[in-house]
């Protein structure tokens, strides 16, 4: 299915602006394409993952317990995918509040690279905002798109170091260089921004989304009201630290 | 906090307790009790969104339930690039962060990194 046609919410009878739903069907189109580490199927099984995880009866029993650690067990799996790729899916998407550097390590002692790990990070998150955006209006969530053929660019930036994250970043003055126009130049770009730096492609979905559901991160610190949405800076924020706080994300 | 400020810059007041409190209230915010209903119904998967999502387009219009759910969705997407990745606390957030997780206890709720 074309991302036109996944991402359309007017059955809902609610206008969406059109700025949100067209970033939407890029990054939908992008999930259906070859990624930088694994092809347009694996895309598509990794996105299947994020909603096999939320009827998982494991991920539920795990998100219950004091660790997360602490319950063994069989995900709900949607199929296609390595065990460890599994865990960490579901682990991202039912409780992320509890992920530490041993879920990192887990996964890339399991095989997985770690660039790969940041490219499924990438995947789980797209799949939970389209959704989430899609229950919080009423709609359904969109179908998956299909997966197009080819293979993945493997290309691995050299400017990635550790930078103490769980997996290796590009440092702002680097990726704000035009050659790489990671990050808007001279700007705030919070630590979250460049998490996924190790897959440059990811960054530009994000920046992307951002500037559509939320603002840039050059406008996040500054008194940036936005002129042509019916919401003012107050319940944006308002929203988005009551979401951080569900989600037990205290970064 | 950018609640806070934001809230200040339109001469309002807004109370952060309101972000991790049990019960649901605007917080100095317009609509916010309803804003909070919402994003709790949507994150809980066992609840019912319909309501929240009804007494916020009756109180404010669907222009509003729009922009909450793109928020939403957005900050699904943040967080859980933060937690997953491990990215460090930014030089700035940390004084900030700890005058404000001791005003709503969120040391109390654990920190988990």
């Amino acid at each position: 299915m074309a991302s036109s046609e996944a991402i359309d919410y007017r059955s809902t009878g609610i206008a969406v602006r059109e700025d949100i739903v067209a970033s939407q069907r890029r990054a939908w189109d992008s999930l259906a394409a070859p990624g930088t580490w694994w092809t347009g199927a694996e895309r598509v099984a990794l996105a299947r993952e994020v909603r096999a995880a939320r009827s998982c009866a494991l991920c539920a029993e795990r998100k219950a317990a004091l660790s997360p650690y602490a319950v063994r067990g069989a995900h709900a799996a949607a199929g296609g995918l390595a065990p460890a790729v599994v865990d960490a899916v579901h682990r991202v998407t039912t409780d992320p509040g509890r992920l530490t550097r041993r879920f990192a390590d887990d996964v890339i002692a399991a095989g997985a690279s770690d660039a790969q790990l940041v490219e499924l990070i990438g995947v789980v998150c797209l799949v939970t905002l389209v959704d989430g955006f899609a229950r919080a209006i009423g709609a359904d969530a969109p179908a998956l798109p299909d997966p197009l053929s080819g293979e993945p660019t493997r290309v691995r930036p050299d400017e990635a170091i550790d930078e103490g994250y769980f997996v290796p970043t590009i440092p702002y003055a680097i990726g704000a260089r035009p050659d790489l126009a990671l990050f808007d130049p001279d700007a705030f770009v919070p630590n979250v921004g460049r998490g996924l730096s190790l897959v440059p492609a990811a960054v530009r979905t994000a920046r992307d989304l951002m500037a559509a559901h939320y603002m840039t991160y050059a406008q996040v610190v500054t008194d940036w009201e936005a002129p042509d949405r019916p919401i003012d800076r107050s319940q944006i924020e308002l929203v988005a630290a009551r979401t951080s706080a569900k989600n037990d994300c205290f970064y | 906090m950018a609640l806070r400020a934001s809230s200040k810059k339109s001469g309002g007041d807004a109370d952060i307790t309101v972000i991790t409190s049990d019960a649901a209230s605007d917080g100095g915010v317009l609509h916010g009790k309803l804003l909070i209903e919402l994003v709790d119904a949507v994150i809980d998967a066992s609840a019912d969104p319909a309501p929240a999502r009804a007494a916020l387009v009756a109180a404010a219009g669907p222009g509003l339930l729009v922009e909450a759910a793109a928020v939403l969705g957005m900050f699904h997407w943040n967080d859980r690039v933060a937690d997953a990745t491990g990215a460090p606390l930014d030089d700035f957030h940390i004084a900030i962060r700890l005058k404000v997780g001791e005003k709503m206890g969120l040391d109390a709720r654990g920190v988990a990194r």
